[in-house]
């Protein structure tokens, strides 16, 4: 508690404010004169007694200091006598202080927006108890393409039943549905889940219940949770509606409860959850390898993931032992059970990319510090005089870089709550467009954190801006500023180096990230530029349910296909239309181990996994999927009982190599049909890309007759010279003729489609390019200024070498000489660092090598051409001076 | 070496600033006469460095000022020992004599 009341009586002190002074001066009078009338008495004069007391008293003004310290007082008041002095410097020269709170708001603003991503993303937890608890289990099969497939009703019952290593386990599977019944129909998205859920993610129901064990056996599924969000807007958070039912897809559900908000973290956009089931024993033992939901599981406390993971070794191992027929195709397969934290799963694929960008803004931030710090730098020369004075007048070179820091955390955190502004800004911006390269998560908001950072990142600017003046500072004799006066010859030549090795340190980051954003740029084009095999020009396609009670017979969902197929034909202005069950490049698409007549697999043979789509006839011409031998689907198959298959060029390379595939039988998933009932190779078409962007394995296709089963939600696609709106709006209504209770989803034009699937890398060469280009703008701003600055200290130089015969060209060509000089060892410093770190982008690219040449080299061109161009433009505009105004300039 | 004999320095001068206060309360040029007289005039000091000593004394809540009359009637700020100051005396005088009889014994061998 002593400190506290010394506080309190120091701010006694420092309230009383002025009076501090002229009490001490009233205190010490007193002394003095009692002295010198003491000395008056002893005989003295007037004049010696004053002379004999001041020296026994000593010098008052440093007492008087002395007494202010002891207080405390002098640090206070110092530091607020730097500031203030700062303010007014900073105010008087505005175009400073501008360029200066500028570039660092800039540069903190944009570094600030990046980590708020990355610490959402990355580093703040699920918000969940004990969420590094959560891990997810799925089969991988790295050595067909698929290191990352999803698991199965007998993997969950297995480990459920056989390991002890979870306290949860649980199956989650994507869900969608039309919701009607007591209000407008709806369609809605959610997820399909087994009781243990909601336990192992480690949430509690807001309101009622969650699902119990019965609800995973199908036909007592039919209970919803409703999520908050859905909860809000649809039910005004009407809490009388658990018990109630809803009707989804015509049948009627009991609503258990309403989940919590913090489950919006991970899955934002679910309104609805309903029960995963399945009829007992109907699973065969390879299901265990027929991969749809996601398995989440919940360890024990205590429990690592090392220890989940031998356990579920045992159980593959135990799997394996039962099926040796299949043991050899596992191994082929490359399979493991892969056990993994479910944030790390979430965020593997982003982490990369964050780290790229928040290096790449971290460059942008040393590129910026560093013209800030030349800026600051040439503001110290121009003060030299000013400093020399001051230490002549006894300030100590202390007081003078103290100053100069103050000024400079000044100025940076100026420029925090500038950035601050901006990445609120940035934020807003990213949240709306750049959601996509993300995670699923809830919108991002600038937090506590991010403003640290902010204010962090702009004190540590302000150390290193201040750091370079101060180093001058105390490298030199200051007072022989004073001696070379207003007339100083070359100011400091020393600090031209220093501003000039500066100077070839950001032409080399900015190098390295104009490589980073030229490899990303490049990429994407070839991306955008490859050959999907799809043209989705003037194609328009919109996704329809079937979810009537009446479509549970396969006849009448075939009969409705083919009705709308037919009307929509038979409207004008069309020119193909096709049905298929998958939307390229965005839905989810089945995939399975294929067989033909006699296919004999040889043990070692690596055959990647085929995906499976079903297509009606015209689906081809539609999407432009060029027919390159035999035929495709008729409109008579049926009819005809024709059972056709299509395969893809892929396929026949694949699985016919230098044999005609035409005639023969294949069959997915074989063994559960008998061989007579196979499809017969009816086309070879060209390849078409099926797989989402990220995902490209280049797998082989195969496309079954849409009419030889009932998938009840498909997408037609229509191609058109109409506005898609147009298409949309009359198709609906030919849908709405025939069952009104049909809703008509994720319709639209395709191209726009399948190029919004590019959304998340576009986003990642877009921000990296932003980045790249304020590093160009900045560090060409750098070069112009050092330049400036050199010949402006040698315009005597200049107007002597003139005045004694030197031609224009001569000047230029020997400034030039130096900017070449520095922007060389630059792009070199640069490229062997660009090289050095390529290997960052690596996975991120597409089609193009993280060290291709050209790239480096037009980057390197280009950033030459743009440094010599800002070196050239003063060096031009100093040649064209008369002498004589050089020679008189200082 | 030079800021101990410093440090010690002022720590005399704040010991005995302590004790002629021990006798109540009185001003800076009351303090000095007292330790002149007392010492016979045998202590050389700058008599302003008393103030700042004071100050501190102060701040460390060992005496409190206020102000009032001196004996020829002019405005003078008077020092009083608090009860704090009391016993950092006495901790002090222990400490001091202490010191001197260790000085002293190193010094009689």
């Amino acid at each position: 508690m002593i400190w506290f009341k010394q506080w309190l009586r120091k701010f006694g002190y420092l309230n009383r404010g002025g009076r501090f002074d002229d009490d001490l001066s009233e205190e010490m009078r007193l002394h003095l004169d009692m002295m010198v009338d003491e000395n008056i008495a002893a005989g003295m004069t007037k004049e010696e007694a004053r002379k004999a007391a001041s020296k026994r008293f000593g010098n008052v003004e440093y007492f008087r200091e002395d007494c202010r310290e002891s207080w405390g007082l002098r640090v206070v008041e110092s530091l607020m006598r730097d500031i203030c002095l700062s303010i007014r410097l900073l105010k008087k020269s505005k175009g400073f202080t501008l360029a200066v709170v500028a570039t660092l708001a800039l540069c903190i603003g944009g570094n600030a927006s990046i980590f708020t991503i990355l610490n959402n993303v990355l580093l703040r937890p699920l918000p969940f108890p004990e969420s590094e608890r959560i891990v997810t289990i799925h089969n991988s099969y790295p050595k067909i393409g698929q290191p990352n497939a999803a698991s199965n009703v007998p993997m969950y019952l297995d480990f459920r039943d056989e390991t002890s290593a979870f306290s949860g386990l649980a199956l989650v599977d994507e869900f969608e549905g039309n919701v009607g019944g007591d209000r407008y129909p709806e369609r809605v998205f959610g997820f399909s889940v087994t009781p243990g859920f909601f336990s192992t993610i480690g949430v509690n129901p807001l309101v009622g219940t969650f699902f119990s064990e019965e609800n995973s056996v199908q036909g007592q599924h039919r209970v919803a949770v409703l999520s908050h969000k859905y909860w809000e807007s649809r039910y005004s958070s009407d809490h009388g509606i658990v018990g109630q039912s809803i009707r989804i897809d015509e049948e009627l559900y009991e609503v258990r409860g309403v989940a919590p908000r913090s489950l919006e973290a991970l899955y934002p956009s679910a309104q609805i959850y309903v029960a995963y089931s399945w009829n007992p024993g109907s699973f065969a033992p390879l299901d265990r390898h027929s991969n749809d939901p996601q398995l989440l599981g919940r360890l024990k406390r205590g429990v690592s993931i090392e220890v989940a993971k031998a356990q579920v070794d045992v159980r593959d191992q135990a799997f394996s032992d039962s099926m040796p027929e299949f043991r050899q195709d596992l191994i082929n397969a490359g399979h493991e059970t892969i056990v993994i934290g479910l944030q790390e799963r979430r965020t593997t694929s982003v982490r990369g990319v964050l780290f790229l960008l928040q290096a790449g803004g971290m460059f942008v931030w040393l590129i910026g510090c560093v013209n800030v710090s030349n800026l600051a730098l040439t503001r110290a020369n121009a003060r030299q005089w000013e400093f020399a004075l001051r230490t002549v007048l006894g300030a100590r070179r202390l007081d003078i870089g103290r100053q100069l820091y103050a000024e400079s955390v000044l100025l940076s955190i100026l420029g925090a709550f500038v950035g601050v502004a901006l990445g609120v800004l940035g934020i807003g911006l990213i949240n709306r467009y750049a959601m996509a390269m993300l995670p699923p998560m809830p919108p991002l908001s600038f937090d506590v954190g991010s403003t640290v950072f902010a204010i962090g990142l702009a004190l540590l600017s302000g150390l290193l801006i201040a750091t370079l003046p101060a180093i001058r500072l105390f490298s030199r004799k200051l007072v022989s500023a004073l001696g070379e006066g207003a007339r100083s010859v070359s100011t400091g030549r020393t600090s031209n180096r220093i501003s000039s090795s500066l100077v070839c340190g950001q032409i080399a980051l900015a190098l390295i990230l104009l490589v980073g954003a030229g490899l990303l740029t490049r990429s994407f084009a070839k991306l955008v530029a490859r050959d999907v095999g799809i043209d989705p020009e003037n194609v328009t396609t919109l996704r329809i349910p079937l979810t009537g009670a009446s479509y549970r017979d396969n006849a009448n969902v075939v009969a409705f296909k083919r009705e709308i197929l037919e009307s929509i034909r038979a409207l004008p202005g069309i020119e193909s239309v096709g049905i298929g069950t998958n939307i390229p490049m965005s839905s989810d698409i089945d995939s399975g181990v294929i067989s033909y007549t006699g296919f004999e697999k040889k043990p070692d043979d690596m055959l990647p996994v085929t995906l499976n789509t079903r297509v009606s006839p015209g689906y081809f011409e539609t999407l432009g999927i060029e027919l390159l031998k035999g035929e495709t689907f008729g409109p008579f198959d049926a009819a005809q009982s024709r059972k056709g298959v299509v395969i893809d060029q892929h396929l026949a390379d694949l699985y016919f190599p230098g044999v005609d595939p035409i005639g023969k039988k294949m069959i997915s998933q074989y063994g559960r049909t008998d061989e007579e009932n196979w499809p017969t190779i009816i086309g070879i078409v060209e390849n078409a890309q099926h797989e989402r962007v990220d995902e490209i394995s280049g797998s082989p296709t195969a496309y079954y007759s849409l009419f030889d089963a009932g998938q009840r939600t498909f997408s037609v696609f229509v191609k058109s010279e109409m506005d898609p709106d147009q298409v949309v709006s009359t198709i609906r209504g030919l849908v709405a003729e025939r069952d009104s209770e049909i809703p008509v989803f994720m319709s639209g034009s395709l191209s726009e489609y399948l190029d919004e699937t590019l959304n998340g890398r576009r986003m990642v060469m877009l921000l990296i390019s932003i980045a790249a280009a304020i590093a160009l703008l900045l560090s060409s701003i750098g070069v112009y200024g050092v330049t400036a600055y050199g010949i402006g200290s040698q315009r005597k130089e200049i107007g002597t070498r003139l005045a004694i015969g030197a031609s224009r060209g001569e000047i230029v060509v020997h400034f030039l000489k130096r900017a070449l000089g520095k922007t060389l060892v630059g792009l070199a410093l640069g490229l062997v660092g660009a090289v050095a770190l390529s290997r960052f982008v690596e996975s991120m690219l597409y089609g193009i090598e993280a060290t291709e040449l050209s790239v480096y080299l037009s980057i390197a061109v280009l950033l030459f051409a743009v440094s010599m161009l800002a070196s050239y433009l003063p060096v031009l505009g100093a040649s064209r001076v008369s002498p004589m105004t050089a020679l008189r300039a200082e | 070496m030079k800021k101990d004999r410093k440090d010690l320095l002022q720590g005399t001068l704040d010991l005995l600033i302590l004790r002629t206060l021990q006798r109540g309360k009185q001003h800076g040029w009351g303090i000095s006469q007292i330790i002149g007289l007392r010492s016979k005039e045998a202590l050389n000091i700058k008599e302003g460095s008393l103030y700042p000593a004071l100050h501190r004394l102060e701040r460390q809540g060992w005496i409190e000022s206020d102000w009032g009359l001196s004996e020829n009637n002019r405005k003078a700020k008077f020092y009083k020992l608090t009860r704090a100051g009391s016993r950092q005396l006495e901790e002090e005088t222990a400490y001091w004599e202490e010191f001197v009889s260790a000085v002293s014994l190193v010094l009689q061998v």
